[in-house]
């Protein structure tokens, strides 16, 4: 169940590698690295957001048993300040490293990662439409799973329900590719 | 005997449409109009009966084959669905979006059906002396090909004027296909008419007659032509796996994406008219047409036209059997078979026919 | 569908919207097609018609109360969902629940895999053209349908797993039912392989089409069949075994080839593999309680816990994070569907129309797993 049921040889020798790379990583960045530790066999690493970009190249590319792919990403409302939080992963053994970036409120802003990962993309979209965060350089910062012109962010923990309307009263789209399909209604397969 | 019994009844009206018709003063020439249209009222009739029952037929080998009953609710065993749901279909709003061509959006069902119909004229349901043939066209095989590949037209039609992405996706590939697969169906065809040397459909089934071993299914040497007029003829009437121009999972329903009402219910009999014509002409092409398989000596009660029914019935279940079994062609691969399989099959086909007409085992024209 | 008038005979590439509906999108999903001719330029996913916000929900609701509702996220892995969860929340609280627990929980999660392959396999055959075999695999889903049903008394929808143990232990006659349905089920899938997998028509369909190399699907965090299906063999069961994983033996499938087909190899291999284990579950099956010692009212001490399990399309994760009430302060779900969807345009793109109906199948996403 928990994960000392599982301290197979193999995940037993990758956290002790994992340790290195938290040494590693305090050394190699410094101050900017707020925390790093092991617990269990899983690496958690907090860093400056300014430095974001760079430690996930590093832990992707630049170690000896590197975290190539981001397996999610996700935000969470800390009250005072918001976090977001990239879940790292070795595809040969699925252990995993979370890096966390606190970030503020107000000025949230993070460099996009979707040049390491293809995964980011829509991650960080719909952490950007559900968290407020800007993704600097992101390709296609569309909402995702929110209609166009919604108004706030909903998993804010301050977020307020609008009145009605629910969105801003602008035209919807002017992409011509989002109306609807001119088929008619056909039973799905599944629903 | 039930085709003597029928042969009178037919004589008994004419005599007493004749009569009357003398009785009243009435030329001879509007009888003869008279007697056309009730010819073409019969054709339309049969063809609608026919259309029923395949319908039926589907819902329930279908049935059969995925384990489940089929149509169930409506009349015994579901005989009354299909005739409900043709009714159902004539009380269903007509709509014609908004921006489609609306003369190209009527005229597309129209063409579709007509064409699928006027085949049926030619087919000699039974012997010829009773008159079971419309017309008799020294060219009946072409004809019925000729103008069942005009519905191609009614195809586009419709899915150019319906104004639909998807309509016209699955009219191109409708004919696409349809002008591929007529060339496969002709060249099987192209053989039959080598072995019987008519144009004829009752010449091509008086050819067959006799017994049972002088039917085309029977010569090897047609065996060829018959294994590409199957697989030609389900191309032709876009049924899986090469039902494409409809694929329901891509296309939603193709060409007829944007229909309702009767004109779908046009677009929906006239696809069965098709296949049941295309079984038709099957079943004389290659099982002898209306003759029985009971040896001549023996007493048939079983008029002829029951029998090219049954035939024609029994290659629909064929192509039914085959449809629900096997998955769905992609477009290119449909092609590629038509062009690069079916057709050099067609060539060996007549060459195999043209041999045995060398060698004397086949007729060769008489 | 431009209006030519006396300008020169051109192409243009035209955009087709696949869905919200349509027959084969699996659910309420929206692509934006370019195709020139029948072949694929682009292709833009549109997603999130059954966004629920489940996580926002969550929120809102106590520990317990939200097991209910992880049912909902990918409805053909009620069970699997519930583990999850419910692992996540144990964790948490670092509650050990008993033997016969772990072992009634790994057994759902195993016949509600088969039972979401199943569905695949019949989505799948009737998105390539083979109408039957759709029939055919809700068939035989049925008797799995009848076993959920006596052991949680739903059938797609269970609140069945509880913080610490199980709602009720298995019914009586419920060895039989599954052995019945062991024995039944190896003959229907090798009908099923003669029906479609073996068939010249299906191969062609689906041999080197919507191909993702195992670099692309790790890239865009694909998981599950399809990452297996590149030939990486990565299962959470095997590398990080949870529940009683770590007391069965079985193999994980891997085709290397990245198509369609291989995809499909590994689910119906898989189903074989489900099979074994729940053979050796049943033969391992402790006896005793199915309920751990858990505190009246839950409220974990703060802190944060990530739990994956495999799902039958993929890597499934939960975020808790507890800020000591008897909420959760958040709860994030990882849907396995949402990042195999994101490599669907690399996949289908230079292939033809077909091809792409044909790819987003072998996917089988879910949508309220990807919109959540």
């Amino acid at each position: 169940m928990t994960d000392s049921t599982n301290d197979t040889g193999l995940i037993a020798a990758a956290g002790q590698d994992n340790s290195d790379i938290a040494d590693n990583l305090r050394e190699q960045f410094g101050e900017q690295i707020h925390n790093a530790e092991i617990e269990d066999d899983t690496l958690q690493v907090e860093v400056a957001a300014e430095i974001i970009l760079v430690v996930c190249r590093h832990l992707s590319t630049e170690i000896e048993r590197p975290y190539p792919y981001l397996s999610d990403a996700f935000g969470v409302d800390c009250g005072d300040h918001l976090q977001v939080v990239y879940h790292l992963i070795r595809s040969e053994t699925a252990d995993g490293a979370f890096v966390r970036v606190n970030l503020p409120r107000n000025e949230a802003t993070l460099p996009t990662l979707t040049a390491l990962y293809n995964t980011a993309n829509w991650a960080e979209r719909e952490i950007a439409e559900m968290f407020g965060v800007t993704f600097a350089g992101h390709p296609d910062p569309r909402h995702l799973l929110l209609p166009e012109g919604w108004q706030g962010y909903p998993l804010r923990k301050d977020y307020q329900r609008p009145d009605h309307p629910y969105l801003a009263s602008e035209p919807l789209h002017e992409d011509p590719s989002v109306f609807l399909a001119s088929g008619p209604q056909f039973e799905t397969t599944e629903e | 005997m039930a085709s003597t019994l029928v042969k009178t009844i037919l004589d008994v009206i004419h005599n007493w449409a004749e009569g009357l018709a003398q009785q009243w003063g009435i030329p001879h020439l509007f009888v003869s109009i008279a007697a056309w249209i009730a010819a073409f009222v019969f054709v339309i009739v049969l063809v609608l009966l026919m259309v029923l029952l395949a319908v039926y037929l589907e819902r329930k080998v279908s049935g059969a084959i995925q384990s489940r009953l089929g149509p169930m609710r409506v009349g015994p065993i579901g005989l009354f669905q299909t005739p409900m749901d043709a009714l159902k279909i004539l009380t269903k709003e007509d709509i014609v979006p908004r921006d489609a061509d609306k003369i190209l959006h009527t005229a597309g069902p129209v063409i579709f059906f007509v064409t699928a119909v006027i085949g049926y004229v030619v087919i000699p349901w039974d012997r010829a002396a009773i008159a079971a043939q419309v017309v008799d066209l020294n060219i009946g095989v072409l004809f019925v090909i000729a103008v069942s590949s005009i519905g191609v037209l009614g195809i586009m039609a419709g899915g150019w004027g319906s104004n639909n992405k998807y309509a016209l996706l699955g009219a191109m590939r409708a004919v696409a296909q349809m002008v591929s697969y007529e060339v496969a169906l002709l060249l099987a065809i192209v053989c039959v008419v080598m072995q019987t040397g008519s144009l004829s459909l009752a010449g091509i089934t008086a050819d067959q007659g006799g017994s049972l071993l002088q039917w085309n299914l029977l010569r090897w040497w047609m065996w060829p032509a018959l294994l590409l007029y199957i697989i030609a003829s389900i191309g032709e009437s876009k049924r899986i796996p090469f039902d494409i121009p409809e694929a329901e999972s891509e296309l939603v329903a193709g060409y007829h994406t944007e229909y309702s009402g009767m004109k779908f219910g046009f677009f929906f009999l006239g696809e069965y008219a098709h296949l049941f014509i295309i079984a038709v002409t099957g079943a004389i092409l290659f099982l002898g047409g209306w003759h029985s398989p009971l040896p001549a000596t023996m007493a048939d009660p079983i008029p002829g036209f029951i029998w090219l029914m049954g035939k024609a019935l029994a290659v629909i279940l064929i192509m039914m059997w085959i449809r629900w079994t096997l998955p769905r062609l992609r477009v290119d691969q449909l092609m590629n078979f038509a062009w690069k399989g079916l057709v050099p099959l067609g060539f060996v086909a007549i060459a195999v026919t043209g041999l045995a007409i060398g060698l004397g085992l086949a007729g060769g024209g008489g | 569908m431009s209006e030519t008038t006396q300008a020169p005979l051109t192409t243009e590439e035209i955009v087709v919207n696949l869905g919200p509906q349509h027959p084969s999108t699996h659910g309420v999903m929206h692509f934006v097609v370019t195709i020139d001719g029948e072949t694929i330029r682009e292709c833009v996913p549109h997603i999130g018609y059954l966004h629920s916000s489940l996580e926002k929900i969550a929120e809102t609701l106590r520990y317990e109360q939200f097991i209910t509702n992880t049912d909902r996220f990918d409805y053909l892995n009620g069970l699997g969902n519930e583990l999850c969860y419910v692992q996540a929340v144990e964790r948490l609280l670092g509650i050990e629940p008993p033997p016969r627990t772990v072992f009634i929980r790994t057994l759902m999660a195993e016949l509600k895999r088969i039972s979401s392959h199943l569905v695949y396999l019949g989505c799948y055959g009737n998105d390539i053209g083979a109408m039957t075999v759709f029939l055919h695999a809700f068939r035989e889903r049925e008797p799995l349908m009848d076993m959920f049903e006596a052991v949680t008394g739903g059938r797609l929808l269970y609140n069945y797993l509880r913080i610490g143990g199980l709602r009720n232990d298995l019914p009586t006659g419920f060895t039989d039912q599954l052995h019945r349905f062991l024995d039944y089920l190896p003959r229907r899938l090798e009908e099923m392989n003669d029906l479609l997998t073996s068939n010249r028509i299906f191969i062609a369909r689906t041999r080197g089409i919507g191909i993702l190399t195992a670099r692309q699907a790790l890239s865009f965090g694909v998981t599950g069949p399809t990452l297996r299906g590149c030939g990486v063999p990565y299962d959470l069961r095997k590398l990080r075994p949870y529940a009683a994983y770590d007391q069965v033996e079985f193999d994980v499938p891997s085709f290397p080839e990245g198509d369609c087909l291989a995809r499909h190899l590994v689910r119906m291999e898989e189903m074989n593999q489900s099979m074994r284990i729940i053979r050796q579950l049943m033969e391992k099956m402790p006896e005793g309680e199915i309920q751990a010692d858990v505190p009246r009212r839950i409220k974990p001490e703060a802190g944060e816990v990530y739990e994956r399990v495999e799902s039958p399309r993929g890597e499934l994760g939960c975020y808790l994070l507890s800020d000591g009430g008897a909420k959760p302060y958040r709860m994030h779900w990882r849907g396995p569907s949402f990042y195999n969807l994101q490599a669907l345009p690399v996949m289908v793109r230079g292939g033809l129309l077909a091809d792409f109906i044909a790819t987003l199948g072998s996917l089988d996403p879910i949508a309220p797993d990807i919109d959540r």
